[in-house]
């Protein structure tokens, strides 16, 4: 009876600390099932993460980059990949405490798509049009509406709809939407699957065709106290992006399988192909694209503040960096004031 | 002559109408007391709780934030027109679930088959959350306003036809057989009696489908695109201001009391106490 009576107590309290114990062992990974993501994907597929770290690493496949930050603020993540738009609203709001960018992940891969009989040839042709993004606040959101703002066509005479991914597809193909600024392979499946045409390649707007639209974020109290650990991470993150730079086939079919496991099917080969293009894997942040999208996210007041809030401190790229030098690339450099 | 009056029932009332009436004065004012002293607390532990930072002011926001969040929302209107949206979503929708649900509620009551099918759809229907109706609603009508003022009539018709339905099978039978004998019968049966026999539970009905509707719609604003004040709590969670989204909780709220309070109480007192004399 004894016997037993220890027993039972040794499972409950084994149960009680249990995910304790799992948490500090393991490094939670957030990141959207995108294209976008190419390191996330092949990183999940291929296990490189666990293996250069020694730790197991959880991922969770979000649905949007904000959703990604509320998980990141309530401690239910360490890292994330993440749209600059998501980490910069995080960080603000936190008084710049809760993140540090620590890397880029991708550049490109963004694009305006309409419907090719909703009759849009000029820019102005998108008054009253329905417009969807990914997500209210989001990376695209901002470029879009910064875009608009361009083009002398504010958000009262183009409706702009946050509208997650799958449902905008879905919506596009009914005829609700006449466009969409979509990441990829959103935008390619728009093109080829739903009757769209590409408007706007999003890398046409910027200095070398170069913006970041996905980071890699940390907390920052995980970094503070785990310093190793992310630095081997960021390792990782470089040595896939320079394979999915090198061997872009291999990744290609290695991220798709992933992408099968997460959305339910494969991306059919054109649409993977022609989608694959336009992103550019990078662990370079491009902070100067990034000071500027964070000027224009407080301009369409998604970020608080009289002043335009000053954002450089967000990027914590020692480590980069570090690995950087060990693999004698050039290192990254923040611009100083580029913000004005 | 004095002692006389003071003796008579009459007087005797009065005093006591008016010892009443000072008491029932007394216990307004210590009711206010007792109620502003239970929300100065509330207000001062959420305060003490901010203080104190039992948790991050990013996720707990404090009373200032909010307040400015509210007057800057009042100040370039995103507030006040939110409110306004919502509420002409709720009105439309709450207009039509009236109009279908108590008509309907009527005949279950009545036609014995029709409530053992269309009353069983109904009870089936009232157990499912009307937001379920919102992936079905967006496809049906699309983004615009009317999927939303369809799941806003789904979430308000059952509890309506369904508590009418039950005022008309609780009638005292009484009533029907009076109205036989005094010659009302078809359409005028269910105008002159049964509908004003019927209004206190029609009014229940109504109470519960306006708080239903009211769900349903916060429900389907969140979830959906747009404006309204579901919309602008979704932004507050999107861009992490938290201070956006207690404010809004709480001008939900608000407007819910309103109703309740405002328009239900008169209703009721207008309709209900008065025409069966159970005013207090």
């Amino acid at each position: 009876m004894r016997l037993w009576l220890t027993r039972l107590a040794g499972v409950i309290l084994s149960f009680a600390a249990g995910p304790q114990a799992l948490a500090d062992a393991a490094i939670r990974v957030g990141h959207l099932p995108n294209l976008t993501h190419p390191q996330a994907l092949l990183g999940r597929a291929t296990s490189e993460f666990e293996k250069n770290t020694a730790t197991k690493v959880e991922w969770t496949a979000f649905n949007a980059g904000a959703s990604v930050m509320e998980a990141l603020l309530a401690n239910e993540l360490d890292l994330a990949y993440v749209g600059p738009s998501p980490a910069l609203n995080a960080y603000v709001r936190s008084k710049g405490r809760v993140l540090r960018v620590i890397a880029g992940a991708a550049s490109g891969g963004v694009a305006l798509v309409v419907r090719k009989d909703a009759g849009i040839r000029r820019p102005t042709d998108l008054k009253g049009k329905r417009v969807a993004v990914p997500g209210l606040g989001n990376t695209q959101d901002v470029a879009l509406r910064s875009w608009l703002k361009l083009k002398g066509l504010d958000t009262r005479g183009v409706q702009v709809m946050p509208i997650k991914n799958p449902e905008i597809f879905t919506l596009f193909q009914r005829k609700e939407l006449d466009a969409a600024w979509v990441p990829e392979p959103w935008a390619t499946r728009l093109i080829q699957e739903a009757g769209g045409a590409l408007f706007v390649d999003e890398r046409d707007l910027w200095p070398e065709g170069r913006f970041p639209v996905t980071l890699l974020v940390v907390r920052t109290d995980f970094l503070a106290k785990n310093r190793a650990l992310v630095k081997r991470f960021v390792a990782t993150h470089v040595d896939l992006t320079e394979a999915i730079i090198r061997k872009p086939d291999e990744a290609k079919r290695t991220i798709n399988t992933q992408l099968a496991k997460l959305m339910g099917k494969p991306l059919p080969e054109p649409l993977l192909n022609e989608a694959f293009a336009r992103i550019s894997a990078t662990h370079d942040p491009v902070p100067g694209a990034l000071l500027k999208s964070a000027r224009q996210a407080w301009e369409l007041r998604y970020l608080p503040g009289a002043q335009p809030p000053d954002v450089t401190p967000i990027f914590d790229l020692s480590l980069l960096n570090e690995v950087l030098r060990e693999r004698n690339k050039p290192l990254i450099v923040i611009p100083a004031a580029i913000t004005r | 002559m004095n002692t006389a009056t003071q003796h008579t029932p009459s007087a005797a009332l009065a005093t006591i109408a008016h010892a009443k009436a000072r008491s029932n004065r007394f216990d307004r004012w210590r009711i206010h007391a007792i109620r502003a002293a239970f929300f100065a607390s509330l207000v001062g532990l959420w305060h003490a709780l901010v203080w104190l930072e039992v948790w991050d002011e990013m996720i707990f926001p404090s009373l200032p934030q909010v307040a400015e969040t509210l007057w800057l929302g009042i100040n370039d209107q995103s507030l006040t027109s939110a409110v306004a949206t919502s509420l002409q979503r709720l009105l439309i929708g709450y207009a039509l679930a009236l109009c279908i649900g108590i008509p309907l509620g009527l005949l279950l009551g009545r036609v014995r088959w029709l409530n053992e099918t269309v009353g069983m759809l109904a009870l089936g229907l009232q157990a499912l959350p009307s937001i379920c109706w919102l992936p079905l609603a967006v496809l049906w009508f699309g983004l615009g306003d009317t999927a939303m003022i369809f799941v806003v009539v789904m979430g308000a018709l059952m509890a309506l036809t369904l508590a009418t339905r039950d005022g008309v099978k609780n009638l005292p039978p009484l009533f029907l057989r009076a109205a036989h004998v005094l010659g009302a019968s078809g359409w005028r049966l269910y105008i002159h009696v049964m509908l004003p026999a019927t209004l206190p539970a029609i009014l229940t009905g109504a109470k519960l489908g306006w708080s239903f509707a009211w769900r349903s719609l916060m429900a389907a604003e969140l979830l959906l695109v747009g404006v309204g004040l579901g919309a602008l709590l979704e932004r507050g969670r999107e861009l992490h201001d938290m201070s956006l989204v207690v404010a809004v909780m709480m001008v939900i709220m608000f407007v819910g009391l309103l109703t309740d309070r405002w328009l239900f109480n008169y209703l009721e007192q207008r309709f209900i106490h008065r025409r069966w004399g159970t005013t207090a």
